[in-house]
């Protein structure tokens, strides 16, 4: 899939030595995976348990700075991430982060709060907030291998590929 | 056929209830053509189905221009004959509806038009859902199929005034009675559709 096409093309030692690296701990699992839902539904622990990844290995849309992600195993809080340094990007600029995010960062484990479903906000910038947000992750979501939304720490899978499957932590 | 289709903003719900209507429009399966022959008018197929995209969006203020122009892009190219009528639904041209394939763009911003007037006044929430319900059912006697677009706008935890609350219970009242009426409804996250119902 992606992932090999890219091994084979040699593109990039970096990702191929990384890969190595996770492919032991993720035992063979190896897709971009988003997790998503509101705010406190056990996103994080759900993600954890899913991929055998620590939360604390898990960067915070919060703090992380603005390239680390394309090295990251996993961000937590990615919605922050998008108000710090994504929300004044058009949208071919959005789409152009997800691309280069998926290029660099294959497997990347993202979790996201859904922000985009309350009353529009009177202020621009917290619709811009909004949309970027809704944008960047639709454009991620197209590239994922799976996508699990989840509610009250229940997870239900919304996209599967053939690849993303986590064996017994199912 | 109607259909609903709903999600957040940013969510893709206009893109999938674009291909909807696409789908639904599609002429029968066009075997008989023969090779050569002209090309057909994409949003009037010999059969009358035709793609009307009814916007409800009042071009005031630049973001909403902005996104008006966003919006007709994405449907360029897909046939949609794009009719701005922002409300009072009813007085629309029953022959220029018939038959065709409608994609209502967006439930909430018909319920504010309906509701907030541009004096100022406001229609109480009864008449309100009279009038959406009115508009709806014409469409739905005069189109072959009718989608929906509405909006997820009720999980922000916040408290509002009580003029925006009862916009909200009203227009929550009204998905829920339209969506019930629908052969289908999705909510779409993230650019994936997710079946509701149907």
């Amino acid at each position: 899939m992606h992932v090999r096409k890219q091994l084979a093309a040699g593109k990039q030692l970096a990702v191929r030595k990384q890969l190595a690296a996770r492919q032991q701990i993720r035992k063979g699992f190896l897709c971009m995976y988003m997790v998503i839902g509101g705010a406190y539904q056990g996103k994080l622990g759900y993600a954890s348990d899913r991929v055998n990844i620590p939360a604390d290995n898990f960067l915070h849309g919060e703090s992380a700075g603005a390239d680390d992600i394309f090295r990251a195993e996993g961000i937590v809080g990615f919605h922050l991430y998008v108000r710090r340094f994504l929300m004044d990007m058009d949208e071919e600029e959005l789409d152009a982060f997800a691309e280069k995010l998926y290029e660099e960062n294959p497997d990347i484990v993202i979790v996201t709060d859904e922000i985009g479903s309350g009353v529009v906000p009177l202020e621009p910038e917290e619709r811009r907030y909004r949309e970027a947000v809704g944008r960047v992750c639709t454009d991620l979501a197209a590239r994922a291998d799976r996508v699990d939304r989840v509610v009250c720490g229940i997870g239900t899978v919304i996209k599967s590929g053939q690849s993303c499957h986590f064996g017994q932590n199912e | 056929m109607l259909m609903t289709v709903t999600g957040g903003s940013g969510s893709g719900k206009s893109e999938f209830a674009e291909k909807i209507a696409m789908d639904l429009a599609r002429p029968e399966p066009a075997g008989k053509t023969a090779a050569g022959q002209a090309e057909r008018e994409p949003s009037e197929d010999p059969a009358g189905k035709k793609r009307i995209y009814l916007a409800t969006m009042m071009p005031f203020g630049q973001e909403a221009r902005a996104r008006i122009l966003r919006h007709r892009k994405l449907r360029e190219g897909k046939g949609f004959v794009t009719i701005e009528k922002p409300s009072c639904l009813t007085e629309l041209d029953h022959e220029e509806l018939r038959g065709a394939t409608v994609l209502l763009e967006d439930l909430s911003n018909l319920t504010s038009n309906e509701m907030f007037l541009p004096d100022g006044s406001v229609i109480p929430p009864d008449e309100t859902c009279r009038r959406v319900f009115d508009g709806v059912r014409y469409l739905l006697s005069c189109a072959e199929h009718l989608v929906i677009v509405q909006n997820e706008v009720f999980s922000d935890g916040k408290i509002y005034d009580e003029g925006t609350e009862q916009f909200l219970r009203t227009l929550g009242y009204l998905n829920r009675e339209i969506a019930s009426g629908a052969d289908a409804s999705y909510e779409v996250v993230y650019g994936i559709p997710i079946s509701l119902k149907g």
